[in-house]
């Protein structure tokens, strides 16, 4: 019996090789993300909580080098690191369901060849529709959307650093129009503003190649089934020996 | 078997596929429109958080930074529900595609496949 592998193009033969070693990596690092930030959240919420229990005279006046501003250094940068990275780790893992799609496609295409060489048939390659291959490169503009994302999210905590290592009472509040912490304060809410909408379009361009793989596997499918009615129907046209 | 009346149910167009197709659209559309009205607030965030605290909490009602904090706390309000919406659409698709058009697309495969194979069997077997 042929291996339906072999029976593949050069280049799917080559992108099933990558996706049958990457799918798994993929989903073990992007949940082992995932459960960090989720560690990590929860480290940081003891850090808040400890900050909160002190006075509001006290958490504004407290001065930089203190216990109390550095804890609060510690949990603005975070809050604005750890959700990039966790929306990496997610886009880690919806790679990792679009390389599973992928080795089903592939699968069933070496599958569809296998069939039509032991029924003695041609062995024709199915049409290509443009979705199958968008899919794979929706995959990695997904994930590079996303690490980007990630990329600005640790200029924002480096940002946000800065900033809250200052007494509230003392520098932030009283900052003057034009000072460097007005425009830190405002490169921080902005990036704010646009950064969390650019890590639902990487989240949605990673879910639109899952649906393209599925809907290429669905014209995979009605493909065969086209080419087994074809293979029929010559095989019924053919003279009796 | 009967190849034509076969081959005309697979070239038949799909409706759970037309449905998956424009659930798609919509969630595309829906964050698209996330991300716009995203750069807009960044604009008003950065305009708004740059004037100096004594102005912005002496800001009276009608000004214009007192009308660029109530957008920014108003958007962001309705924004959240917004771009879960926008995914919950997305996945819709995705959830259509999987038990309706693949289901239905594989259970026609394997159909057409016992009955070519009872068709090559009976003709090449005897």
């Amino acid at each position: 019996m042929p291996d339906g592998r072999l029976m593949l193009e050069p280049s799917d033969q080559r992108m099933y090789g990558f996706v049958r070693s990457a799918w798994a990596p993929l989903i073990v690092v992007g949940l082992l993300i995932v459960l960090f930030s989720l560690g990590y959240g929860i480290y940081t919420s003891t850090l808040v909580a400890d900050y909160f229990s002190n006075s509001k005279a006290v958490r504004e006046a407290a001065g930089p080098g203190s216990q109390i501003v550095n804890q609060q250094v510690f949990f603005e940068s975070t809050f604005a690191w750890l959700p990039g990275f966790k929306f990496f780790g997610m886009g880690l893992l919806f790679a990792g369901i679009v390389a599973a799609l992928a080795i089903i496609i592939l699968t069933l295409k070496g599958s569809g060849a296998q069939i039509q060489q032991m029924m003695g048939a041609e062995v024709r390659a199915m049409p290509r529709p443009l979705i199958s291959r968008a899919y794979p490169w929706l995959a990695i503009l997904g994930l590079l959307i996303l690490a980007v994302a990630f990329g600005v999210s640790i200029y924002q905590a480096v940002v946000a650093a800065s900033y809250w290592n200052n007494s509230i009472a003392n520098t932030l509040d009283p900052a003057p129009a034009g000072s460097q912490f007005l425009a830190q304060l405002s490169t921080i809410e902005s990036i704010e503003a646009w950064n969390v909408p650019l890590k639902f379009v990487g989240i949605a361009t990673l879910l639109t190649s899952i649906s393209f793989a599925l809907f290429t596997i669905q014209s995979v499918l009605r493909g065969q089934s086209m080419r087994l009615l074809e293979m029929v129907e010559a095989r019924g046209k053919k003279p009796a020996a | 078997m009967n190849v034509q009346a076969l081959r005309s149910e697979v070239q038949r167009p799909s409706a759970a596929r037309t449905w998956a197709i424009i659930f798609l659209i919509a969630g595309l559309l829906v964050i698209l429109a996330y991300f716009t009205i995203g750069l807009f607030r960044a604009s008003t965030a950065g305009a708004y958080w740059a004037q100096p605290k004594a102005v912005r909490d002496a800001a009276q009602p009608g000004s214009a930074l007192l009308g660029s904090l109530r957008f920014l706390q108003s958007t962001n309000a309705w924004l959240e529900p917004f771009k879960f919406t926008g995914l919950a659409l997305i996945i819709s698709g995705i959830a259509i595609s999987f038990g309706v058009a693949i289901l239905g697309a594989l259970r026609q495969r394997l159909r057409i496949t016992g009955e070519a194979l009872q068709e090559f069997m009976g003709k090449g077997g005897t």
